[in-house]
């Protein structure tokens, strides 16, 4: 029988049981709500928070007047609300009570309760010029509603810069940042989900019946894919949704890189769970009872955290520094340093796809070396043991 | 036929199993018996390739065992254990489909397994929500589920009632006789000597003694001779190599060279005082047991 229908029944079993499982809708949730921190940092830090603006009218409006402030709101990202009031009077006391932002008098005049609210000013300025416009197209026989279309504008205005940069730097860093995160928080959680996967297995022993009819490696395989498969599942949704969210929402623009971070952030997490997920599997191998669980995944993890935080000290502020280069050709921290360096474009084509290689190579070398411990350490049977022992327990499996 | 031929493994310098040699026929019921840490498991675990051998080799039908032999086997762990989480019927279906079964064939097979042990309406269960005797029914099934070739049952009894234990026999006599080569592991040994026609007793990892129940019974040295004699009068044997085994309140056993004449026995003894009770026969399981391992 193929090894692709071993995998796939051993990797589906992971994929059904695990959609079941409340730790699973647990973790999901709470990535979410990571996310939704990561987003309101994401907002904080690139300074393009919605501005969302009430403006009183006094009397009647110009006509066009709300088609012209709706158009001008998208062009500045903000949001624009109006209500109808009396008389200057009700609008001066609504703008003390900062019930309003602004009023537009029957004259034409804005009243504001103090100048320099530059964004709502220079919105207010373009509206109502767009409006009398609209009003002398009307004049002219032009619909309003059609006039106010034909000032939606055609496309993003693109900037250039002479140094070459390309991005303001708020929304790159911000998504760099949020990258490393969930990059960190997906491959660890699921690296020791399958540490948890693996241990039970050992603890109640399924793991003799089920290796006597499918070779160890390959339900070392199907496990890691199957759980990756989840992972990646969880990570698209991340990504999709906190896309989504943040442009539809007007939290962000998205930065030209977007797409493209988000391309290699997948990439890079399918072989940083691998090498991950691989010497997790080992190191759970290694132990046989539930309580061992976190002793056996803390050097891992503590590896991954100490890996983390030298992303965040050495790569995020200076992307193109040799320290973040240096980082980034480490295996254990290219999965989450390249991503990041990518989100802030301060890295070559070639050089991603160089770490890539490397990374690729580390990968294959860890799993050999992972599932000749896990092979050792699973048919052993017996009680706590050392990487060494397992390895040494394995010498006759190799083939196998 | 499942060979075992001269299976060699040491855990850290200390022998697990030191040559042993064993077959298990296709239709018939070994019995592998042994003290404990004499090596039953791990020469069982050895079938399933699950014990990484320092030496020798399995064989099916003649040829040196792998995976997809081992496929058709049935196994029975000595440590049980199933996925606690995973709902009754999938696991066994899952597990049935591990051995080579299509989706639809290891459904059926699960459902009519589960209706056969009376856990039809348990499908659906998470086996964790089974009674232990239940969820040893249904590990049971694991073993039994694709119709395997050979089935290797460690300890199957231990733990059962009498009553489970009748109806697990008459299981594995009627795989038995739909062809299928059965070795299982007991320390019960009146009810391998009820259950087997064949049977090996291992000892410090070798094998000491193996055949067909009657031949080895027979092929013994000894004979085990009862005896009671009126009033509780005691015999005291002229013949050679009369050895006293043990004595009951009323009667005796003595272990008596086999090649004696029962005839002389009985007139020996009847010399010494009125025979209540004479059985002469072979040596039970128990006494072969009990010399080969030196007890």
């Amino acid at each position: 029988m193929s090894a692709g229908r071993d995998l796939y029944l051993v990797g589906m079993r992971e994929v059904r049981t695990r959609l079941r499982s409340r730790a699973f809708i647990i973790s999901t949730a709470f990535i979410l709500l990571l996310m939704a921190g990561a987003l309101a940092a994401l907002a904080f830090l690139s300074d393009r928070a919605p501005s969302a603006y009430r403006v009183g009218l006094v009397g009647d409006p110009p006509p066009g007047l709300d088609g012209a402030l709706t158009v001008a709101a998208a062009t500045s990202a903000a949001l624009v609300g109006t209500e109808s009031l009396a008389d200057r009077e009700a609008a001066e006391a609504s703008l003390r009570a900062g019930r309003i932002d602004a009023a537009l008098l029957p004259d034409g005049t804005v009243l504001v309760e103090r100048r320099g609210a530059v964004e709502l000013e220079a919105l207010l300025t373009l509206a109502l010029r767009q409006a009398g416009f609209i009003a002398r197209l009307a004049e002219a026989g032009i619909d309003p509603q059609e006039a106010a279309g034909l000032l939606l504008p055609a496309g993003r205005v693109r900037f250039e810069a002479l140094d070459g940069g390309d991005d303001p730097g708020g929304a790159g860093v911000a998504v760099a940042t949020a990258g490393v995160v969930v990059l960190f928080v997906v491959i660890s959680s699921y690296g020791q989900w399958v540490l948890t996967g693996v241990l039970e297995e050992k603890a109640n022993r399924v793991v003799e019946l089920v290796v006597a009819a499918v070779p160890v490696r390959r339900l070392l395989a199907g496990k890691v894919a199957g759980i990756g498969l989840l992972g990646l599942a969880q990570l698209l949704l991340l990504i999709g949704v906190s896309l989504g969210a943040g442009v539809s929402l007007g939290l962000f623009a998205l930065p030209r890189t977007a797409p493209a971070t988000a391309a290699w952030g997948v990439a890079w997490f399918l072989l940083g769970y691998a090498f991950y997920a691989v010497v997790f599997a080992a190191a759970g191998s290694l132990v046989s009872r539930q309580e061992d669980a976190q002793a056996a995944a803390m050097p891992i993890a503590l590896g991954a955290l100490a890996v983390y935080l030298a992303v965040f000290i050495v790569v995020l502020p200076a992307p193109e520094s040799v320290g973040a280069r240096v980082l980034s050709f480490l295996p254990p921290a290219a999965p989450i340093a390249f991503p990041a360096r990518i989100a802030l474009d301060a890295v070559d084509l070639w050089e991603i796809l160089l770490g890539m290689a490397v990374m690729a190579a580390a990968v294959y070398g860890v799993v050999r070396l992972a599932a000749r411990v896990y092979a050792g350490a699973l048919l052993s049977g017996g009680a706590r043991l050392g990487w060494r022992q397992a390895w040494r327990a394995a010498r006759h499996m190799a083939g196998g | 036929m499942l060979e075992l031929r001269a299976l060699r493994k040491s855990y850290g310098g200390v022998p697990a199993l030191d040559g042993a040699s064993l077959a298990a026929y296709p239709g018939r019921i070994l019995g592998f018996l042994g003290p404990n840490g004499a090596g039953k498991t791990t020469a069982m675990r050895a079938v399933l390739g699950l014990v990484a051998l320092d030496g020798g080799e399995v064989a099916w039908q003649g040829r040196p065992i792998g995976l997809p032999q081992r496929r058709r086997f049935g196994y029975l762990p000595e440590q049980r254990g199933l996925y606690p989480r995973m709902r009754v019927g999938e696991q066994l279906a899952w597990l049935g489909r591990l051995h080579g079964m299509t989706a639809a064939g290891a459904r059926r097979a699960a459902a009519g397994w589960l209706e056969r042990l009376g856990l039809a309406d348990r499908a659906g269960a998470r086996l964790e929500q089974l009674s232990h005797g239940n969820q040893q029914r249904v590990q049971l099934a694991a073993a039994l589920l694709h119709d395997p070739e050979a089935l290797v049952l460690d300890e199957p009894f231990s733990g059962l009632d009498p009553v489970a234990a009748d109806a697990l026999a008459e299981v594995i006599r009627h795989r038995a006789e739909a062809g299928t080569a059965v070795l299982f592991s007991s320390h019960q040994l009146d009810l391998v000597q009820e259950v087997c026609e064949d049977v090996a007793i291992i000892d410090r990892g070798r094998v000491v003694l193996a055949g067909s129940l009657d031949e080895v019974r027979r092929r013994a040295p000894h004979r085990r001779l009862d005896l009671a004699l009126e009033g509780g009068a005691e015999w005291f044997p002229t013949l050679a190599g009369i050895e006293l085994l043990g004595k009951r309140p009323g009667w005796a056993t003595y272990l008596v060279p086999a090649g004696t004449d029962p005839a002389a026995l009985l007139a020996d003894a009847a010399r010494a005082g009125r025979v209540t009770r004479f059985s002469f026969q072979p040596p039970t399981l128990s006494d072969l047991f009990r010399e080969a391992v030196g007890a």
